[in-house]
């Protein structure tokens, strides 16, 4: 699980670029999936059979794109402005190695030395108009020859281990989420089940909007990545959910109020099972739930994620004991008994 | 092709100044905690001098004989420190921290680093997750008190309090020759007198070099001091980072990379010395800029100039973007340029110009 998280990690794939990212999904699948196709916008679908059909059909999904950045225009002087897709704090960015476009063109993101700034000025962070990638070039013509306005960006960000049970990488939000959907496509099953790999959750969950239009299910499960700032300057409500604290179950954030009786039903699940399982304690951040539960005539939807610290920057830090967690709790859900899910 | 010569002297280790970069990389050595990077360096070093060292205060020494009685010594000095953190305390198994030089915090959110405990550890500085924060929150730069090192601990970490800590970051190679690092303040520097050593092989000089890689730089050139007093020299020849050209600068204070060696001039550095670099420069056709400095020079010359009875000091700097971020960048060209004025000079000096 964690080898096929790295592999993922790694891959660039920010939002309407995600196709690294669906290639790698794709050859994966292929030797466990009963039909994968593919839409306009770039989700992929993957039908996994089970023993059993439901009559109300359940999707699970997860996203494949991640923040990043796109070029926006190359200066006389061979810089890159840039401007981030996705909600990136331009303050995660500064003193930072980026890699650009499909040849991953390394270049760095500096700040004015601390020498040449006044007291005044260290207490703003830089305005994103300020700051610029730094690719070596020091004309615009040779920069042209390499990158074009357009293009997309990552972090260049290795994954490593921290510390016993977490992990530091970039794209962890939600390639955690994807890394769980391969794992049970790779299963047996009991039920027929979609699986999409959606695009464009990053700027405004788009490519899920289409996917439950495309599916028609009955049921959606959502597995994702979700905003944890369990760290010492956050207190009470605000530390939203904490590491190895296990899988949060949707209940409610800022663009969904989850099923309750499916809600219910998934902490019914992990107290059976002996798995942790937590709440957010803040309404915050949402998931592609907010575009499925009011596709067609209404989904009914759920959640697991995976609590990460530090989301949206280069360095993501997550506990893999609730990856762990969010994958026992996904395949129970899955395999339900259909009048368990209708009950 | 100003920049196109290749010195492979008989039996010079042939080093391109990126691979003695790279190779400095590998050891983190924070302001004040130098010594087991002091160490491993005293090996490095005793590939391009026939006799290294090391003393207390963890300055390392390559010494470079000329074979006569009473010969005239040149100190060649780069700064082996870096700036980094330390760890100040512990909050729910997250580290405080206070910083090892003049660290901008704000280059701090969401930061890898390398904690220099044994074995080291890995560590992201925390960030609160935009989601919870305001338009207005980020338009103000974090405050240290706000920082913590993640350790990955859950409960202690075990990790002591006074254990330095380093930004985590290995030399990239960007186009047009530039690469980018952390502490290429001052490994950069470092790189280019070994590479002037070794472009020297072979050559008969009339006076001793002691190169140092001397401590302490960031905190206030302190193992410069030290270095001057031990060695005694005649001359000493300075080498640092000066700030590179990068939008939002003033261009008036910055060089742009590309334009060689910055040579120093001012009261800081005598001279005599800075006319016979710049005598050089100019003689050899080698890419140089006049840096003037009205005072302080913000270098180890500011002391070494001082010691004993003083010392005649130069000073050449090499045009660096982003200075004291993970992040800092060179062009390999300006490294050479203070390489080849290094190895001119010294032939220079040996060769009559020891009127100095």
């Amino acid at each position: 699980m964690i080898e096929l998280l790295k592999t993922l990690c790694l891959i660039d794939g920010p939002s309407g670029c995600e196709d690294a990212v669906r290639d790698f999904v794709r050859g994966y699948v292929k030797e466990y999936a009963d039909e994968i196709k593919e839409d306009s916008i770039g989700n992929l679908f993957v039908l996994k059979k089970g023993k059993k059909r439901r009559q109300a059909p359940l999707m699970v999904c997860a996203h494949m794109d991640e923040v990043g950045i796109i070029v926006k225009e190359i200066t006389s002087d061979g810089y890159l402005k840039f401007d981030f897709v996705g909600g990136v704090d331009r303050r995660v960015a500064i003193g930072k190695r980026v890699l650009i476009g499909k040849k991953r063109i390394p270049g760095v993101i500096g700040l004015k030395a601390v020498h040449l700034t006044t007291k005044e000025e260290r207490k703003k962070a830089p305005k994103l108009s300020e700051l610029c990638i730094d690719i070596g070039c020091e004309k615009k013509s040779s920069a042209e020859k390499l990158v074009s306005p357009g293009d997309f960006g990552v972090f260049d960000s290795p994954f490593k281990a921290l510390g016993e049970n977490r992990i530091k990488a970039r794209a962890i939000d939600d390639r955690a989420g994807c890394a769980v959907m391969l794992k049970l496509i790779g299963e047996e099953l009991s039920y027929d089940t979609w699986f999409v790999f959606t695009v464009q959750e990053e700027v405004g969950c788009r490519g899920a909007v289409s996917a439950a239009y495309t599916v028609n299910p009955e049921f959606a499960l959502v597995l994702e990545s979700t905003t944890a700032a369990d760290i010492p300057s956050s207190e009470g409500a605000l530390r939203v959910c904490s590491l190895g604290n296990g899988a949060v179950i949707g209940c409610m954030d800022g663009g969904t109020i989850y099923d309750k009786k499916l809600f219910a039903l998934l902490r019914k699940i992990a107290e059976e099972k002996g798995m942790k399982w937590q709440m957010k304690s803040r309404v915050a951040g949402g998931t592609d739930a907010k575009s499925i539960h009011v596709s067609r005539n209404g989904v009914r939807t759920t959640s697991l994620s995976v609590p990460t610290r530090y989301i949206h920057s280069p360095s993501c830090v997550a506990d893999v004991r609730d990856i762990e967690t969010v994958l026992v709790l996904a395949r129970e859900f899955i395999n339900c008994e259909e009048e368990v899910l209708n009950a | 092709m100003l920049y196109s010569f290749i010195y492979q002297e008989k039996g010079s280790v042939g080093l391109d100044i990126l691979s003695i970069i790279n190779k400095l990389s590998e050891h983190p050595s924070p302001s004040g905690f130098e010594h087991s990077a002091s160490k491993w360096l005293e090996t490095y070093m005793s590939r391009f001098f026939e006799k290294t060292d090391t003393d207390s205060f963890g300055n390392v020494y390559g010494i470079r004989k000329c074979g006569k009685k009473n010969a005239k010594c040149l100190l060649l000095d780069a700064h082996i420190d870096e700036i980094g953190l330390i760890v100040t305390g512990e909050k729910v198994g997250f580290l405080t921290f206070a910083t090892l030089g003049g660290v901008d915090p704000r280059i701090l959110p969401a930061c890898e680093v390398t904690v220099l405990s044994n074995p080291p550890r890995d560590g992201v500085i925390t960030v609160s997750p935009p989601h919870l924060l305001t338009a207005k929150d980020m338009e103000n730069a974090v405050s240290i008190e706000d920082l913590f090192i993640d350790v990955g601990a859950e409960g202690k970490s075990g990790i002591e309090v006074g254990t330095p800590v380093v930004f985590t970051s290995s030399p990239v190679k960007l186009r047009e020759n530039y690469v980018s690092a952390r502490a290429l303040d001052d490994r950069a520097s470092l790189a280019s007198i070994l590479r002037a050593i070794d472009m020297l092989k072979g050559k008969k000089l009339n006076f001793d070099i002691v190169a140092v890689a001397s401590a302490q730089e960031e905190l206030g050139c302190r193992g410069a001091r030290v270095a001057g007093y031990s060695v005694d020299p005649d001359w000493a020849i300075v080498v640092d980072v000066t700030h590179g050209t990068t939008p939002g600068a003033d261009k008036s204070s910055t060089f742009d990379c590309g334009s060689g060696v910055a040579i120093g001039v001012g009261p800081n550095m005598t001279k005599k010395m800075s006319d016979a670099l710049i005598a050089v420069a100019k003689d050899k056709k080698i890419a140089h800029s006049i840096e003037v400095c009205a005072g302080h020079s913000g270098t180890n010359a500011w002391t070494v100039q001082t010691v004993r009875e003083g010392i005649a000091t130069g000073l050449l700097s090499i045009p660096l973007k982003y200075m004291h971020t993970p992040v800092e960048t060179v062009k390999k060209n300006d490294v050479e340029a203070v390489a080849k004025l290094i190895y001119e000079f010294v032939l220079w000096l040996s060769s009559g110009g020891a009127v100095l």
